[in-house]
């Protein structure tokens, strides 16, 4: 075997110069970025293979919407409550929306019932869980105690503190970060059907809406 | 907007070349043997390029969309098994055409432009490595869990070496000492490493900053476990062949161009320099998504960066390596150039490339800014009648620019004829057996 060619090649001190020189560098450079990938490699070993358990809680707030009207006996009425971004408060998304319609019997007439309500929640375009086991769409009344309805609004909101797995304090918030859930009509119907005593006339009936729009902001800390 | 993929393209292209530059070569009997081989070396890499792209191809198809298995998981081993037959084969079988073209570059590298060593035993022991490498390794990356295929970085840095410190020496020559004729090999070398290293080398200043680290770091938070010290460093290897190959060439060239004048080297080393930039920036813009395999779940690249990667990666390896191959060839004369039967041959490879080259480009832009259909087949029209018009001239370029001088500088040794039969036979062998033994591997079980 003839390597007279490698030695020709290397017999030029000053290409061999560059040469060496442009080697140092590699190995510099190789040693400076393979140190730099070694320490990326154990923080995100660090992430992955750490305690990844974090408790997530949530501060609540609330707003509330509420409207008193008079319906007439056999009278179905809509009412629409508007939820706008501009109306929750900075790093909060609503939760859910509560709904309470009450009544009371206000005839004055001695021995009147009280008179039967109604109530449904209209499905609009709001985002919101409208098919939930927790959300209860229609209700309604014939003895004056009130009708709770609930639209929950942002999938499997609590609002009760649980813990999960997560490789990151950013993971574990991605499921409570969306945004659009509960913005947009939330429309309520409500109709009226009047017990009246005998030889009585009670063809009216004051009916209060009440709209509790819950929204939260979540918090993780590592457990 | 979905883009079209190059890599059917690709494939095409490359083993259509090494098929016809393995019959080229084999032909010219009372050529030179050193020229000979090489011309061999560049056909089988090409051959391996090719079905290492059919391979991933076949991928595409089976997932009916472009494929989303980047180089990076093959090139640095970072792929897991997916159970599935069919992909899992495709994908072995790209992790072995990889090993045989990465070991076939370092063969080049040792042969062109100086052919490093001569005589029988050095020619049997390349031809044996080759042949032992490509038997043994990509079993090995197989069943080691793939990522010992980053460990053949040190092929990567052995053969960018070899060819920078030819370069370095040829520029010294020519511009210090006023050897005209040193030129020749430096442009040799430099073509080779742009061929060879271009996917890494617009990766430069990526490399440089670091972000091709923070970028890694996303594809190491998915490995089942901590990545050991060699395997980074070898990661590091590929990056680095990558800047110091753009580093010395563009220095290089500069100092070159204010001595001498700018070449058609000059601008392709200046074009990928600039496309470092490019791509930096982007990796700038896109870092939330870089690192969002930990900080978050993983996040798709943007259309308009998958454009962009296409309009530049994408041409730059899987067509501007072939091109630049065969020019190679044909300038320093590596087949015979000159015989009416070669000279046929050499036509229709010419004309095929620059057709398949200009095709395929109409057809990516077409699928990323929506022009008629109509109008891009106008312009393929125009294209296929100009080469075809100007297919003389086209064949003439690349066969006389100053290939006499080129042809020249390029010695080595002449013993080598009587292995070429062997060689071929050898390769095909090899191509054979890694094909057969990753259907074998996963069609058994393995890794389900």
């Amino acid at each position: 075997m003839d390597f007279s060619t490698v030695f020709e090649l290397v017999d030029d001190d000053r290409s061999n110069r560059l040469t060496a020189l442009t080697l140092t560098v590699t190995l510099l450079l190789l040693a400076f970025t393979t140190f730099d990938l070694a320490k990326l490699n154990n923080e995100v070993r660090g992430l992955v293979e750490g305690e990844n358990t974090w408790e997530l809680s949530f501060d609540l707030e609330s707003m509330t919407y509420t409207e008193t009207t008079i319906l007439a006996d056999g009278e179905q009425r809509q009412f629409d409550f508007e939820i706008e971004p501009g109306q929750i408060s900075d790093g909060y998304r609503v939760g859910e929306i509560l709904i309470t319609i009450s009544y009371t019997e206000t005839s004055g007439i001695p021995f009147d019932p009280p008179d039967s309500v109604y109530a449904n929640i209209i499905q609009t375009s709001m985002e919101a869980q409208w098919s939930d086991e927790n959300t209860t769409l229609s209700g309604s009344s014939n003895d004056a105690s009130d009708i709770t309805l609930k639209l929950l609004t942002y999938p499997d909101f609590d609002g009760q503190a649980q813990n999960i797995t997560a490789l990151n304090e950013y993971q574990a918030l991605q499921d409570w970060v969306m945004d659009g859930f509960g913005i947009g009509t939330c429309s309520v119907s409500v109709e009226l059907q009047t017990q009246s005593a005998p030889f009585t006339n009670d063809g009216d009936e004051e009916i209060t809406i009440n709209v509790e729009v819950i929204s939260f902001k979540v918090n993780a800390n590592r457990v | 907007m979905a883009t079209e993929s190059l890599i059917p393209i690709a494939a095409l292209t490359n083993l259509i070349l090494g098929v016809i530059i393995i019959i080229l070569a084999n032909r010219d009997e009372h050529r030179m043997g050193h020229k000979r081989f090489t011309a061999l070396l560049f056909g089988w890499f090409l051959i391996f390029s090719g079905t290492y792209y059919m391979a991933l191809a076949m991928i595409e198809i089976i997932l009916a969309e472009p494929v989303s298995l980047g180089w990076s998981t093959i090139v640095f081993g970072t792929y897991e098994l997916t159970g599935d037959t069919a992909y899992d084969t495709f994908v072995l079988m790209a992790f072995g055409m990889r090993a045989g073209t990465y070991i076939l570059l370092l063969a080049i590298a040792l042969h062109y432009p100086y052919d490093l060593g001569s005589g029988d035993g050095w020619n049997s022991i390349i031809m044996g490595s080759i042949g032992v490498y490509c038997l043994v390794v990509p079993p090995l990356i197989i069943f080691t869990g793939f990522n010992p295929a980053a460990f053949q970085g040190i092929l990567v840095i052995a053969g960018t070496v070899i060819w920078l410190h030819i370069y370095i020496r040829s520029l010294v020559h020519e511009v210090v000492d006023g050897d005209e004729t040193a030129r020749s090999t430096g442009k040799g070398a430099a073509l080779l490493l742009v061929a060879s290293n271009g996917y890494l080398m617009i990766w430069w200043l990526s490399t440089i900053t670091l972000f091709n680290n923070e970028w890694f770091s996303g594809v190491l938070s998915l490995q089942p476990e901590s990545s050991s010290i060699f395997f980074l460093t070898s990661v590091n290897l590929f990056w680095i062949s990558g800047f110091m190959s753009v580093l010395v060439l563009t220095l290089g060239e500069l100092y070159r161009s204010y001595k001498r004048s700018i070449s058609m080297v000059s601008i392709v080393v200046f074009f990928i320099t600039v496309m470092g930039f490019m791509n930096y920036f982007s990796d700038v813009v896109l870092y939330d998504i870089l690192v969002s395999c930990y900080e978050a779940e993983c996040a798709q690249y943007p259309v308009a960066y998958i454009v962009w990667n296409t309009l530049t990666e994408g041409i730059l390896i899987l067509l501007l390596q072939p091109l630049v191959l065969v020019y190679i060839l044909i300038q320093y004369q590596l087949i015979d150039t000159s015989s009416t039967e070669n000279r046929n041959l050499l036509r229709v490879m010419i004309l095929l490339l620059l057709l398949i080259i200009s095709s395929a480009f109409i057809e990516l832009l077409q699928s990323m800014i929506p022009i008629s259909q109509m109008l891009t087949a106008a312009f393929l029209a125009i294209g296929v009648a100009f080469f075809i018009g100007w297919e003389e001239k086209i064949t003439a370029w690349f066969v006389t620019t100053d290939s006499d001088g080129d042809s020249s500088s390029i010695i080595g040794d002449e013993s080598i004829s009587t292995l070429f039969g062997k060689f071929t036979m050898m390769m095909s062998i090899t191509l054979i057996y890694i094909i057969v033994f990753c259907c074998l591997f996963t069609s058994m079980g393995v890794g389900a």
